[in-house]
């Protein structure tokens, strides 16, 4: 089949991009559209009571979270029985939710220190946009809503960047997510500044290919003059650089008709639609096919006035079974999922190829933390939305034996993206059925 | 003479004769192999196994945390002697080993930093690194090597920020050609008005035309003759006469200088005085079909249009474009200041070949700087702070820093920016380590108003106020919580630390101070009277219910929850921040506060008193939780209170070593008596944000030694800094070992 090339393709397209021609682009077999992968990430584990259902398989009821998509039960998968092994303690004390967060994507045991030495794992998203993400203007979206900008120690030992990022490139560099929807933008689509001319644009590029050059020698020269650890950042710096220099390849200007948010809603709920509007856009233009979004950083003490709870998320969730405290949790997860639920709506009404996004998808939903009161990192909450281009069978409530490894549900999705991995963090197989006819 | 060698040949109290009794007696009965409570068995641990636990054992043998309630106490008279022979066996171990001043992995410039940095290369008032990602922190600051790592988004961000800034710095926007933009009346709510004020974009500096045009009477109407005046932004007006009429033109042109490009306000008024009747008849309704108003106003312009050259450029460009080896000449100068040393000629022809290259594709010499300097503010010499050392070893087999790296470390710790020309030129001479050349350039740092950045980046961050941005308090319980309170909060707690930077002051005051800064805002906040006004000034307190961190407003709202306080946190931030005994976290699964009942069946003492009995609990909490209970004075933004919902207050309190106090006034008197803790811990954290590393085990003789020589200077603010600055692990490093 012969394939295009991407530059003249999106330069001839202008606002939508029809299908037939990103198909040979992606060199697919078939007419299909390529699959996109998501993971929404929220804090401090989840009210499991109000999550799981009783009935296994087809017939399973709709629990009170998961409420708002009940019109949408056909497009949803349910996983429980997953576990974090690599989020427990095993010797290593507290700091559940630094390791929750650490552990989430990449299925490691984080180590623990406040600085020197940091090693987590390579995280599926990662893992995904190494083998597929250079198809793509971006190769990984990395979204959040709460600034990392905080002081003190961030969880018992643990340096802020393990609870801050779900997101780890390498063992050391994590991705940290953008906040700001504005930025988000001009990464995706790039930012007209005020009369700047197609001059403007081209002299940029070219000086930025020489200054990438420059660079580039500059500090493989250095690099090799320096002590180990020193290295390290080196290295951090000259892949930010190699990535920059594809991209600039790709770099073309789209126009989306979607318009340039202005900076960050002060609303929550708001801040968090414009996330998933982006992330919307970003996988209708195919600028990426990987986003990973957390809705709150791990061990977030935020209050949710607006649905009328005031104190801390975090403080909350050690609830010790105070049914007051439960329910004050609940409806915090009640307001996560809606707002989760207005994006899979979106996903499956937005005209993707032969179907819509989310049959194209896999948007996978969850928390590094069951209980939240007891820091459990076992049965995990686990919602998958969509059918992942045929992968998924979903309309299921899967339940799985004690202690399955999370990361073989990653290994199955990662197969299902076309990516071949032996294995990530503790996997020890694929995780079977989620194709499965029930 | 003959006493050391009497001490010797005497009985020497050994670790079998000392400490093995003791701890059998007393602390065997949990820390046994069997119970290990906590994790720890002390039961046949020796004295050469895990020094970290025999440290926690003499920390919490001082404290008298432990044995915890309700098991007995040892005598002093016990615990003494076995506290010192433990510390005497670590102090010589200390002495005795290698001296090991640290590695510090190369720092990113964090955002901060970045900004400050600009700031002072260019004279550029902005703030590039505004939406940089945020940096993550280690160790309690974000200025840590480890942790501050580069991930492509941030690259694409450096150099979208070194595009912006030399754009900023040279001026090389293309000259618009002249348009013409018309404003009318429509846009005015009542359209019968004498006048018309706009704001406009003007795309540079040049003359422009500014057309004004009225309405005029009705066809076969008279004529008048009446004034029109245009302001542009709050300049004199300027008059015109204009004559209405039917077969005249009813307009009058302006025209103008345009001096900086950018958002001008313009307005353009007719004198409707001059006007016979006009006055009246504008407000008649019968002769509404008059209308009589400013109708239109059409900008034209540039007219030879020119370039404003700002100051940055100007100091840029030694030389013209037309001499010899002039961009070799601003490229070397600027890449300089950049990178914080001189570079080499190789890196000079490197720089100028960009420029080069971008002329030749048809760059101008002014655009071709601005892209070579895009690659030096994108170059890891300016991201990163590199230390490569002299390579030379001393006596002890460690490594000292070059001069110019000192430099960086200096200008680094107390400015967060860049160093100054003299810092640099004293470095490239190699003449900053010459006596009395260090002390003179840290209190000439100090003395610069950049020096408020150790307040923003360390006090900021030790004391936790940052976070004063991040936390929500309940507004219906907090009505008083508002931006201005905030920043009030945020602005007493840096003009007191900067205060005391200064005025080479006792950090001592930090703990207790007559004395404080406040605003009317903050004063009011604090029941305090006769303070008036937005800005902030020195106030001497009429008592001691203020006074030092623990009653600042900041500090108590950090450590509180959006709707209470907490007596466990705010004790937990004592610990931290103040005694250097940060509490281990709780294990999961706890017993936790009742939250619901506080204030309404139980106070929070009587429900904090409840998980003490828990002996667990208690050998943590008997010192924290007293500790808060010290503070609930201060409601949960630091309001003085004497109740808590339902009831009385009770702030008194007795601490495990075995002294009381009544109230914040007395707690902040015994921990004020007893300084060392308090300096060790500001020594330990200063040192950390001074070198952007973990404190180590092998610093701790280094803390120990400028704890001492801050001592004997009546605990100096100055005194910690220079010793610091003057100590092993700021000047030296270890050589990284050889790779097999």
């Amino acid at each position: 089949m012969k394939t295009l090339n991407r530059r003249t393709l999106l330069r001839g397209l202008g606002v939508s991009i029809g299908l037939p021609m990103l198909d040979a682009m992606a060199a697919t077999s078939s007419t299909q559209s390529p699959t996109r992968l998501a993971f929404v990430y929220v804090p401090n584990g989840i009210n499991m009571a109000h999550w799981t259902p009783q009935a296994q398989g087809k017939a399973f009821e709709i629990t009170r979270v998961l409420t708002p998509l009940k019109e949408h039960k056909d497009k949803l998968t349910l996983l429980t029985g997953l576990t974090h092994n690599g989020g427990r303690a095993l010797g290593d004390g507290p700091g559940d939710h630094a390791r929750a967060a650490a552990s989430y994507l990449t299925g490691a045991h984080p180590r623990k220190t406040a600085g020197a030495d940091i090693k987590n794992g390579t995280s599926v998203d990662q893992l995904a946009a190494m083998s597929v993400g250079k198809q793509n203007r971006l190769a990984s979206l990395e979204l959040g809503i709460e600034d990392g900008r905080q002081v003190g120690s961030c969880d018992s030992g643990y340096a802020c960047a393990y609870s801050n990022n779900i997101s780890w490139r390498s063992d050391s560099s994590p991705m940290p997510p953008e906040i700001n929807p504005k930025n988000v933008f001009a990464r995706l689509f790039g930012s007209a500044a005020a009369g700047e001319t197609q001059e403007m644009i081209a002299r940029r590029e070219r000086n930025r290919r020489s200054i990438l050059d420059f660079v580039l020698d500059d500090a493989k020269s250095l690099r090799a003059d320096l002590g180990s650890t020193d290295q390290r950042k080196l290295d951090e710096y000259l892949y930010s650089i190699r990535d920059i220099e594809q991209r600039i390849e790709k770099a073309t200007r789209q126009d989306l008709g979607f318009a340039q948010p202005e900076g960050t809603p002060a609303d929550y709920a708001e801040h968090v639609r414009l996330m998933f509007d982006l992330m919307t856009a970003a996988f209708k233009t195919n600028s990426t096919r990987i986003a990973t979004f957390m809705m709150a950083r791990e061990g977030s003490a935020r209050s949710y006035r607006e649905i009328g709870v005031p104190d801390g998320h975090h403080p909350l969730t050690h609830h010790r079974n105070d049914p007051e405290m439960m329910e004050k949790v609940a409806k915090i997860n009640c307001f996560h999922f809606s707002l989760f639920s207005e994006w899979v709506k979106k996903l499956a009404t937005t005209e993707d190829g032969d179907g819509t996004l989310l049959d194209h998808s896999a948007i996978v939903y969850g928390s590094g933390i069951s209980d939240g009161n007891r820091h459990l990192h076992h049965d995990l909450p686990v919602l998958v939305a969509g059918r992942m281009n045929g992968k998924i069978t979903p309309g299921r409530h899967i339940v799985y034996a004690q202690d399955t490894p999370m990361t073989n549900f990653y290994l199955s999705l990662l197969t299902n993206f076309g990516v071949k991995a032996e294995s990530i963090g503790d996997s020890n197989g694929e995780l079977k059925g989620l194709s499965e006819l029930a | 003479m003959l006493l050391p060698l009497l001490s010797i040949l005497a009985a020497a109290p050994s670790f079998e004769s000392t400490v093995a009794p003791f701890i059998k007696k007393n602390c065997a009965m949990c820390h046994n192999a069997r119970k290990q409570e906590g994790g720890v068995n002390l039961l046949n641990l020796t004295i050469s196994e895990k020094r970290e636990i025999w440290e926690l054992v003499v920390h919490k043998l001082q404290t008298g945390e432990m044995p915890p309630a309700p098991l007995p106490k040892p005598p002093a008279a016990q615990s003494k002697p076995v506290i010192h022979w433990i510390e005497q066996h670590f102090a010589a171990i200390d002495r005795n080993a290698k001296p090991d001043p640290g590695r510090v992995t190369a720092r990113r410039l964090n955002r901060m930093e970045y900004n400050n940095t600009i700031r002072d290369l260019l004279g550029l008032d902005f703030k590039p690194a505004e939406d940089f990602p945020a940096d993550d922190s280690g160790y309690g600051f974000d200025n840590i090597g480890d942790v501050l790592s580069l991930s492509p988004v941030l690259m694409e961000k450096y150099l979208n920020a070194a595009e912006q800034i030399s754009r900023k710095a040279i001026n090389t926007e293309p000259l618009p050609k002249p348009e013409k933009v018309p404003f009318g009346a429509g846009r005015m709510k009542n359209r019968r008005a004498n006048f018309l004020e706009i704001t406009h974009y003007f795309p540079s500096a040049g003359t422009y035309e500014f057309q004004a045009s009225i309405t005029g009477p009705r066809a076969g109407g008279p004529e008048w003759k009446t004034n029109l005046t245009f302001t542009v932004d709050n300049t004199t007006p300027t008059s015109l006469e204009a004559t209405l009429g039917t077969d005249r033109p009813r307009n009058a042109t302006h025209k103008a200088e345009i001096k900086t490009p950018g958002v001008h306000r313009v307005r353009v008024e007719f004198d409707s005085s001059l006007i016979p009747n006009a006055a009246e008849e504008v407000n008649d309704k019968t002769l509404k079909d008059f209308n009589l108003l400013m109708e239109r106003l059409e900008i034209r312009g540039p007219y030879d249009p020119y370039r404003v050259i700002p100051d940055s450029q100007r100091r840029l460009f030694t030389c013209q474009s037309t001499e010899i080896d002039c961009d070799k000449q601003i490229l070397t100068r600027f890449a300089r200041r950049a990178w914080r040393r001189p570079i080499t000629a190789k890196e000079a022809d490197s720089l100028v070949l960009i420029s080069a290259k971008a002329r030749i594709a048809g760059d101008t010499f002014e655009q071709s700087i601005q892209a070579a300097m895009q690659a030096i503010l994108v170059s890891p010499h300016f991201l990163f702070r590199i230390e490569r050392g002299t390579k030379k070893l001393d006596a002890d087999g460690l490594e000292s820093l070059t001069d110019l790296e000192l430099a960086s470390r200096l200008s680094y710790f107390l400015w967060s920016s860049t160093p100054d020309e003299t810092l640099l030129a004293l470095a490239e001479q190699n003449a900053l380590r010459k006596p009395g050349n260090l002390e003179a350039q840290v209190r000439r740092i100090l003395s610069d108003p950049k020096a408020d950045a150790l307040a923003d980046g360390f006090a900021g961050q030790w004391l936790e106020y940052r976070n004063l941005d991040i936390v929500r308090p309940d507004p219906e319980r907090f009505p008083t919580w508002n931006p201005q309170l905030k920043s009030a909060m945020q602005e007493e707690t840096k003009r007191f630390f900067l205060d005391l930077t200064r005025t080479n002051a006792s950090i001592m005051n930090l703990i207790d101070a007559r004395y404080t800064f406040l605003n009317e805002t903050l004063a009011k906040h604090y029941g305090i009277p006769n303070v008036t006004g937005d800005n902030f000034r020195k106030v001497t307190l009429p008592d001691g219910k203020r006074g030092g961190i623990l009653s600042m407003a900041s500090v108590l709202t950090v450590s509180s929850y959006p709707t209470r306080t907490s007596p466990v946190l705010r004790g937990k931030w004592v610990l931290e921040n103040v005694l250097n005994a940060p509490p281990p976290p709780p294990p999961p699964d706890v017993q936790l506060l009742d939250e619901k009942t506080v204030g309404t069946k139980m106070s929070m003492r009587e429900q904090l008193k409840l998980h003490r009995t828990n002996a667990t609990c208690a050998s943590c909490h008997a010192r924290m939780d007293i500790l808060g209970f010290g503070l609930e004075n201060y409601d949960a933004i630091g309001a003085w209170r004497s109740r808590d919902g339902a009831f009385d207050l009770d702030a008194s309190g007795t601490l495990p070593s075995g002294e009381s106090f009544t109230g914040p006034e007395q707690l902040k008197k015994i921990l004020a008596a007893n300084p060392k803790p308090f300096a060790e811990c500001f020594t330990e954290k200063l040192l950390t944000f001074a070198l952007g590393r973990g404190v180590e085990r092998t610093d701790r003789h280094h803390i120990s030694a400028i704890v001492s020589s801050a001592t004997a200077s009546q605990l100096r603010m100055q005194t910690f800094i220079l010793e610091i600055v003057k100590s092993a692990p700021f000047q030296k490093r270890r050589p990284e070992v050889p790779k097999s």
